[in-house]
């Protein structure tokens, strides 16, 4: 059984959400993320972000709680997670649980850094001040890629294997939805969508023209 | 044509014609051979060179991709530090061979170039490779840049994403297809091509032997033909393949060319294409070789039989010298020669016949001709005809048969006799002796020798016949010095002969009565007998018991227009020989007659006596010609005579005594004449119905003289008498003779001391004054 933190955090901040503002918040957001051939894509962020900004700086500080810090951990020469999501200000923690060296590096332009990390050795806290996305390399396994996504927004969440995001206790009003996924041919802007929330869940669906990974193709064992 | 020519011509062109075919037939087998061939190894080298290309564009691009990998330089692309990443780009280009390496941004914009430091905001040329290399990881294509060829690899720049592309040009040149060549042994004709932009293909890259390959190809406009194409251009042949590459949109397109040189091809095979016309002009030269065996074998012996045949015609009969050969030459020539043979013998036969006498065996007169050709000359030689005057006799006698046995004998016994002398047959009754170096009286020893060895007479069984030669000689080169003049004058000799004693007679020139101005004479005597050029003279025929003339004889004389008096001898043989004399005989017989009538008018009964060759007693007719002439001038047969030589009734055929006995049961007188020379035999006489005998007037020409003449005139008055005979003597030139004759009882006498032959009006003269006067017809009747 895989249980994403992320959704963990998700669950935890809406109680805390409820029980905190005392706002009614009863929103509810299911997103099918699916490729050009209309495969369910997974790792997929999707971030919504309030229209009125006013919203966004009356987000109780719970709410960022879940997204201030991440681990990414280094198993059987992977980065793990494959994409990782930290709210702007937030740092993620590299850890070696392998047994090689690995080097972890980014040339991403919302932070650049480059450390080896021996066997059993972590990182300190590496914090991510602006929103964007890095993406991860390791300079000796040329395969390893992971991304860590800083988010604007706490409500921020990973598609499942089925595709799949849900978002709860989401407060009623307009959303842009910015879809992003580390496959998406570079260079292009990220899809967003304009949504509503209100007391009915509502749906979003997004189609992706994704490149083919080498990371995915490893993942389903044809490298 | 001759056969060797004609041989030699066919020869030749069945070979000329059997090798243009085999070299025409090697030369498209081959030719399609090698096209097929060519085409197969084009179509298989054209996915090679492809292949090869790709391989080396894979290459590169692995190359290029591990270099995209280095953290360094994409650190610097990170960072943004063109000026590292340019001197970057450089340094790792060298490692994979490529002369042109660029950062492409995500968007496509060039952002370093090592080829053009002042990048500006140009975009990448082939944005299709960069989509490539977004989606593939790698991107690499052949494209055409400013003319020349490169193999364009693009690969993303991950860090670890994308964040760029770096693009580099590996040349593709010459040196890259010679080594492509090589590696992969392609052909040596292989290039790449592009649009040159003026409708032409223009070369990129040569491989080592591509050479004006790329001016083969057809113009861009035409379609390229998936299959080699067969092209012919400037002298050579070649087949070529053109296989687009796959080019990114933005390059000019790019074929891969590769030419299969047929024509060179078919130069490896020149000799066995040549090969039939090498063996044409060795089949030449054997033929022709041939052609001179063959013709040697089969022309050379015709030609041999020609000749032979030529030289058989020309009479040489050596049999042909190639009875050694085989087959139809051989038995031809055989035959040729067995031909050759049978006609030689033949000839030789032929020609022994020719001159030879069938009877005895001896050579003939033609080839005794010949023999004196050859040898008549200046040196003296002598010819003896050696007659045998019984033959004709002999021949009734005992058969032709025998005759001819006898004759063969004779020849034998002349041949054995007459030693080195050349013998012939030359006529019927006469051999030829050809002698040369006898003069005249070696050749009458001769001639005596041989009269001799006939005395002999020839015996075969019972039979015994006196074959009697005689032998006129005459003599070269006093008597002539042709042959056939020789001939003739021992003709003459030998007829002067048969009145010698010793039966030879050597020729005469001044006896000889046949010379040639005798020939003229006949004629002459013809035109006489028929202009009455002749005139009957008359001697008297005393009748010595009474005295008085008692007849007279008529003799021919010819006062001839230009040769004056011509002796009744000449011309009286001459028309014996030639058939006149019958109508000499009638003439006189008419003139005779007449006179005897005219006589008769004037009152005198003498007899006319006229001569008659044997010739005349030939004519049946002669007895009625006679009696007509007779009575027409109203003659009595009893005043004619008619006077007949003892020799010529001698032997005579019953026919000739049948015209006698006519004639004397007529009442016609006959008397024979020039009695006692010849050799009449009184018994035969006896059967003749004779009235008279003429004695010789070589008995009374010396009757005085000669005590044996009177004997034997005696004896034969004596003789005549008592057979019934009257007896006349010729001759009478003296008184003494007449006397003596009137005293024996001669009958009649007759000469000169009487009176000569007179013509018709002097001896009627004489008759007048003489002595004799003319019997008068009271008295004789």
């Amino acid at each position: 059984m895989n249980i994403r933190w992320g959704q963990v955090f998700c669950a935890l901040a809406a109680l805390i959400g409820i029980a905190g503002s005392g706002r009614v918040e009863a929103g509810e957001l299911q997103a099918q993320i699916n490729d050009d051939d209309g495969h369910p894509v997974a790792d997929a962020v999707v971030a919504l972000i309030p229209a009125d900004p006013a919203v966004l700086a009356a987000v109780a500080p719970s709410l960022w709680e879940p997204w201030q810090k991440g681990v990414i951990d280094q198993r059987d020469e992977t980065f793990l997670p494959y994409v990782a999501i930290v709210a702007q200000g937030g740092a993620v923690v590299f850890r070696n649980n392998d047994t090689p060296h690995h080097h972890v590096y980014s040339f991403s332009p919302i932070k650049s850094f480059e450390f080896v990390l021996a066997p059993g050795e972590s990182s300190a806290p590496v914090v991510f001040d602006k929103p964007g996305v890095a993406a991860i390399g390791c300079n000796i396994h040329d395969q390893m890629i992971a991304y860590v996504y800083v988010a604007e927004t706490p409500w921020v969440g990973l598609s499942d294997k089925s595709g799949q995001a849900r978002f709860a206790d989401l407060p009623a009003g307009a959303f842009t939805a910015r879809i992003w996924h580390p496959l998406l041919r570079p260079g292009r802007p990220a899809p967003s969508q304009a949504i509503t929330i209100s007391d009915t869940p509502a749906t979003l669906a997004a189609t992706l023209a994704l490149l083919p990974s080498r990371h995915r193709d490893r993942e389903h064992g044809l490298y | 044509m001759s056969f060797r020519r004609r041989l030699v011509v066919f020869l030749f062109a069945t070979l000329a014609v059997l090798q243009a075919s085999t070299a025409l037939f090697a030369y498209s087998f081959t030719r399609s051979t090698l096209v097929e061939q060519g085409k197969a190894q084009l179509t298989a080298a054209d996915a090679l060179f492809v292949r090869q290309l790709d391989e080396i564009g894979v290459q590169i691009a692995a190359g290029v991709e591990v270099l995209a990998l280095d953290f360094a330089l994409r650190q610097a692309i990170a960072q943004r530090d063109h000026g590292t990443v340019l001197s970057a780009l450089r340094n790792h280009g060298k490692r994979v061979g490529a002369t042109r390496m660029l950062l492409v941004a995500l968007d496509g914009a060039i952002e370093v170039d090592t080829g053009d430091s002042d990048a500006g905001s140009r975009r990448f040329g082939f944005p299709e490779l960069i989509d490539t290399a977004a989606a593939e990881g790698r991107a690499s294509s052949v494209v055409a840049i400013d003319g020349k060829a490169y193999w364009m690899v693009v690969v993303p720049v991950l860090a670890p994403v994308p964040i760029a592309f770096i693009a580099a040009g590996v040349p593709v040149d010459d040196q890259l297809l010679q080594k492509i060549q090589g590696l992969a042994a392609l052909p040596r004709d292989l290039a790449l091509a592009t649009d040159g932009g003026a409708g032409r293909w223009v070369s990129l890259a040569d491989g080592p032997g591509a050479a004006g390959l790329i001016r083969l190809l057809p113009p861009i406009s035409a379609l390229l033909s998936p299959e080699p194409m067969d092209m012919v251009s400037d002298g050579r042949e070649d087949l070529v393949l053109a296989a687009p590459l796959a080019t990114p949109p933005g390059s000019p397109r790019v074929i891969a060319v590769i030419g299969y040189p047929l024509a060179e091809a078919l130069r490896q095979y020149q000799p066995i294409i040549l090969a039939p016309f090498v063996l044409l002009a060795g089949g030449l030269v054997v033929a022709l070789a041939g052609a001179l065996l063959i013709a040697r074998s089969v022309a050379r012996p015709v030609e041999a039989l020609a000749l032979a045949t030529r030289r058989i015609e020309a009479g040489d009969y050596t049999p042909p010298a190639l009875l050694a050969q085989k087959g139809e030459i051989g038995q031809l020539s055989a035959a040729l020669g067995s031909m050759a043979r049978a006609i030689s013998e033949r000839e030789e036969h032929i020609r022994h016949q020719a001159s030879h006498d069938a009877v005895t065996g001896r050579l003939n007169r033609s080839a005794f001709d010949q023999i004196m050709a050859g040898r008549l000359g200046g040196e003296p030689a002598a010819l003896l005809m050696v007659g045998f005057v019984r033959l004709q006799e002999i021949v009734k006698t005992v058969g032709r048969e025998i005759a001819d046995r006898l004759m063969r004998d004779a020849g034998e016994r002349l041949a054995a006799v007459i030693g080195g002398a050349s013998l012939a047959r030359i006529s019927d009754t006469a051999f030829g002796v050809f002698a040369p170096g006898l003069d005249g009286d070696a050749a009458t020893a001769l001639a005596r020798r041989v009269v001799a060895m006939f005395e002999e007479p020839y015996h075969e069984g019972d039979l015994t016949i006196d074959a009697v030669a005689e032998i006129g000689i005459a003599l070269a080169p006093v008597h002539g010095t042709e042959g056939s003049l020789l001939l003739q004058r021992a003709d003459v000799a030998l007829f002067e002969a048969s009145r010698a004693e010793s039966r030879t007679a050597v020729y005469e020139p001044a006896a000889d009565p046949h010379r040639p101005e005798h020939l003229s004479l006949m004629s002459d005597l013809r035109t006489a007998l028929d202009h009455d050029g002749l005139r009957l003279f008359y001697q008297p025929k005393l009748d010595l018991a009474s005295g008085r003339v008692a007849g007279a004889e008529a003799l021919v004389r010819w006062q001839h227009p230009k040769r004056g008096f011509v002796p009744p001898d000449a011309f009286i043989s001459l028309a014996e020989e030639t058939g006149n004399i019958q109508r000499l005989t009638r003439w006189a017989l008419a003139s005779g007659i007449a006179q005897a009538a005219s006589w008769r008018a004037r009152g005198l009964a003498l007899r006319v006596s006229v001569n008659l060759s044997v010739r005349d007693l030939a004519d049946a007719e002669l007895p009625d010609r006679v009696a007509g002439l007779l009575s027409r001038h109203a003659v009595p047969s009893s005043q004619l005579m008619l006077e007949v030589t003892e020799s010529a009734i001698m032997g005579e055929p019953d026919a000739a005594i049948a015209v006698l006995r006519r004639l004397a049961e007529q009442g016609i007188a006959l008397s024979i004449d020039d009695f006692g020379v010849g050799q009449s035999s009184l018994s035969y006489l006896r059967r003749l119905p004779v009235r008279e005998l003429k004695i010789d007037k070589s008995f009374v020409l010396n009757l005085a003289q000669n005590a044996e003449d009177r004997t034997i005139v005696r004896s034969v008055i004596e003789l005549g008498h008592r057979l019934g005979y009257s007896v006349t003597a010729e001759g009478v030139e003296d008184e003494a003779a007449l006397a003596g004759l009137t005293d024996y009882g001669c009958d009649h006498a007759q000469g000169y001391h009487i009176a000569r032959p007179l013509p018709a009006d002097a001896f009627d003269r004489f008759l007048d004054e003489a002595r004799w006067p003319g019997q008068r017809l009271a008295a004789a009747s």
